[in-house]
């Protein structure tokens, strides 16, 4: 009986400490550090203040061969001992000021790593500034998007002035409030004025460079009818166009979007469900007028405008979104007269593949989906796929039939020499694929220029050019080649017939 | 007496200032006729009416919607529709100059009974033509502007294009990559989904918990929507300062559907955001999944 009740108590202690010990790593900052980084921050601290009395010397010890920590003599005889952590937390409520007006900054989270902000550079280089470039911080929608921004004005949070006692989420008290030309107010902690010098974020810019002084005002939204985006692939499109006070001077990739789940009441049913919205977030954008939505806009349900409320001078274009339809995300495109449209994508042909497919497939295939490296094409495959890619694009956008058949055929032949240029079974694969992807349309495609061709001639009263005839009779001989069905190799041969 | 005096001046003053106001509020400008006058370097373009010269400077001129169009926006103008019934002008005495005038009247009611009311002049140019406002020359009767040309003609038509030229044209890298359909053609299907589950809440154990929920609870439910193999391949922790509230889940380029059908499936609400370029994560995971604090 004993035995069992020792036992539950061994096992629950065990998971308590386990639970501690968890805990504990989650949150804890090290407290030793190796002994080159004890000897420089204890060249660091000397002479600096702790808790008002001066430093008078610094030394560093160790617990065991790896594990380095500070004692420090103070100007009053007293001598302590510093570990790590303790420095760490008294450097961010100014329990400790180095000398010379320096900051003790640790600037990667949960190492001892440390640098120094010289505050008077800082200073310097923030008043001979007039512009700002921000660059949007972790987990906000807008992450690794930057924006230059015009500076008003800077100055130094006071204390006893409301808010200089308030602190990030680290802990660390702000001390600068950096105000901008458009309204926006940013407050700035010793890391994150550390952080701005390292990515030099203040500047005086050339002539040529654009700086946001003023935020764009939206005006009204419009309706881009649906059309079709790319044929091989059966994708529509359709959008929004959001008209603003004047030109927008913002690129594609200066908006971000992020796809919501919102616990809601259906606004026709009453029940609550999960829903979907998708946000496309717009910088340096305010609304302060009505501006009337959408019901309806295809897929897209409730679209409107939204002031973003957790960001500043942020609209957001919102909408509520079925998941199941959601295959493209939206693209933004900056238009020349005040407008940014925003498309967004309808797949309807479904050649994805599906679980049977890939449940039947025995390849080994484990590498990522990029066939283009994120910092552009590189390799003779990439250079060669990225220019077929572009050529379908292109042919997609073409109004022209001939010149849209022509481009397609260039298409072909830059996949063949990517094909060709393939390293590795996956390249080859795709390469092959997209290239059957244009065999597939392309038979019905020719066939329908030269018919559109010659009828146009013939209505004209004019005669096929030799030019015209030779290109219409290749195209026609390649369709032949590769035409699936009767019907359309007897097309073909009809439309030879002619053109001899 | 005198304080009735008195009353009758504080009276007398308030209405006065009221109806200063009232003036400023309700200025503008109106349009009666339209002239265009040649001349041997420069022309004038001429708007005939009643203007408040205060309100010049909020006159602007800008490009149209092709190079052929100049538009030129008089905030704070109404057109006088006795005079001027007509909102197409075409017939002008140099015709190499000006093909049309087209006239629209934008009147709207904005936040708090405030009515806003401009015009816009759609120039529709036969050659290029430097145009300014002549401030000095303009009149609270006339509001000029300046047309000085340039010699160079400008064709309507499109330019055409041949074949060469569209095979050996590159469109801007940004634009066609940013694309979601080149996304689509550079990138292939891959078989697999691997799928990287992060805690980023205070709750021990919460990536673990959601891992075990994809892995063996919904599997094949995932499997079947977005027609890959569902792969977890690392169930770790973030540092302390990325506690989110709600998850969040991040996806490669291409993998959209997937990452919605994730957030689809895992109860509660979920954020679904492109993975950002900054981030030095592995390439070979597809989706990242920061389980928030919401997630019980």
């Amino acid at each position: 009986m004993w035995d069992r009740i020792s036992n539950k108590l061994l096992t629950l202690g065990g998971l308590l400490l386990l639970g501690l010990f968890l805990h504990g790593n989650l949150q804890a900052f090290p407290e030793y550090t190796s002994r080159e980084n004890a000897i420089r921050l204890a060249d660091v601290l000397d002479k600096g203040f702790f808790r008002g009395s001066r430093i008078t010397s610094v030394f560093v010890k160790n617990r065991g061969e790896d594990e380095y920590y500070l004692q420090a003599i103070l100007d009053d005889g007293s001598s302590r001992l510093w570990t790590l952590d303790s420095i760490h937390n008294w450097s961010k409520n100014d329990d400790l000021i180095l000398s010379g007006n320096r900051a003790l900054i640790f600037p990667i989270a949960g190492s001892t790593e440390f640098d120094i902000l010289y505050k008077n550079e800082f200073y310097r280089m923030v008043l001979q500034a007039s512009a700002y470039l921000k660059t949007f911080g972790p987990h906000d929608p807008m992450e690794g998007k930057n924006i230059l921004l015009a500076i008003r004005k800077f100055r130094i949070i006071d204390f006893g002035e409301e808010g200089s006692y308030s602190t990030d989420e680290m802990g660390h008290r702000y001390r600068y409030v950096l105000e901008l030309e458009n309204g926006i107010r940013e407050f700035l902690t010793y890391p994150d004025a550390y952080r701005l010098v390292q990515k030099r974020a203040f500047s005086n810019p050339s002539d040529g460079q654009v700086v946001h002084r003023r935020p764009y005002q939206v005006r009204e939204l419009g309706e881009v009818a649906r059309h079709l985006e790319d044929e091989l692939h059966n994708i529509w499109s359709f959008g929004v166009e959001v008209i603003f006070d004047r030109p927008v001077d913002l690129v594609s990739s200066q908006f971000g979007y992020q796809i919501v789940e919102q616990n809601l009441r259906d606004p026709e049913t009453g029940k609550r469900r999960n829903q979907f919205f998708v946000n496309v977030i717009f910088p340096n954008t305010i609304k302060n007028r009505d501006v009337p939505g959408f019901r309806n806009l295809d897929y897209l349900s409730y679209v409107e405008l939204v002031t973003d409320v957790e960001h500043q001078m942020r609209v957001m274009l919102r909408a509520q979104v079925n998941p199941e339809v959601l295959e493209l995300p939206p693209h933004v495109e900056v238009t020349d007269r005040n407008s940014v449209i925003v498309h967004f994508f309808s797949v309807t042909d479904q050649s994805i593949a599906r679980r049977e497919d890939f449940l039947q497939s025995q390849s080994g295939m484990t590498m990522a989906g990029a066939l283009i490296s994120p910092d552009g094409p590189q390799t003779p495959f990439e250079l060669e796929y990225l220019k077929a890619v572009e050529l379908i694009r292109s042919a997609q956008r073409q109004p022209d039939t001939h010149l849209k058949v022509e481009t397609y055929l260039g298409a072909i032949e830059a996949l063949r020499k990517s094909s060709m240029q393939a390293e590795n079974d996956a390249q080859i694969t795709q390469a092959l694929k997209q290239r059957d992807v244009l065999l597939k349309v392309l038979p019905e495609m020719i066939i329908s220029n030269s018919q559109m061709t010659i009828l146009a001639l013939q209505q004209s009263g004019q005669q096929v050019t030799e030019d015209n005839r030779k290109q219409l009779q290749s195209q026609l001989n390649f369709a032949r080649k590769h035409a699936v069905t009767e019907d359309q190799l007897q097309k073909i041969e009809s439309l030879l017939n002619i053109l001899k | 007496m005198k304080l009735l005096i008195q009353y009758l001046f504080l009276c007398l003053t308030i209405l006065a200032f009221s109806g200063a106001q009232a003036s400023a509020a309700n200025s503008g400008h109106m349009l009666d006729n339209i002239e265009l006058i040649p001349g041997e370097k420069t022309s004038y373009l001429t708007l005939k009416g009643y203007f408040e010269p205060e309100l010049f400077q909020e006159i602007s001129i800008r490009p149209g919607e092709s190079a052929q169009e100049t538009l030129v926006v008089i905030p704070n103008a109404f057109i006088n529709n006795l005079l001027m019934p007509d909102r197409e002008f075409d017939q002008f005495p140099v015709g190499n100059m000006i093909r049309q005038i087209e006239l629209e009247e934008d009147i709207r009611q904005e936040a708090g009974n405030q009515v806003s009311f401009l015009v816009n002049l759609k120039l529709s140019l036969a050659q290029e033509l430097e145009i300014s406002l002549e401030i000095e020359k303009s009149t609270p009767r006339q509001l000029t502007f300046s047309l000085i040309p340039s010699g160079r003609l400008i064709t309507p038509e499109p330019e055409k294009t041949d074949v060469t030229d569209v095979l050996n044209q590159t469109p801007p890298e940004e634009s066609v990559l940013l694309h979601p359909v080149f996304a689509m053609l550079a990138y292939r299907q891959p078989i697999r989904l691997n799928v990287s589950v992060l805690n980023a809440s205070r709750h021990v154990g919460g990536a673990q918990r959601l891992a075990i929920l994809l892995e063996r609870q919904q599997r094949r439910r995932i499997e079947q929507r977005v027609g890959m193999r569902l792969e977890v391949i690392n169930i770790s922790s973030v540092q302390e300062q990325m506690i989110l509230p709600r998850t969040k889940i991040y996806y490669r380029p291409n993998m959209l559907k997937s990452a919605v059908t994730l957030a689809d499936i895992i109860p509660g609400e979920q954020i679904v955001e492109p993975m950002p370029l900054n981030r030095g994560t592995k390439p070979t995971t597809d989706v990242e999944i920061y389980v928030g604090q919401n997630f019980e």
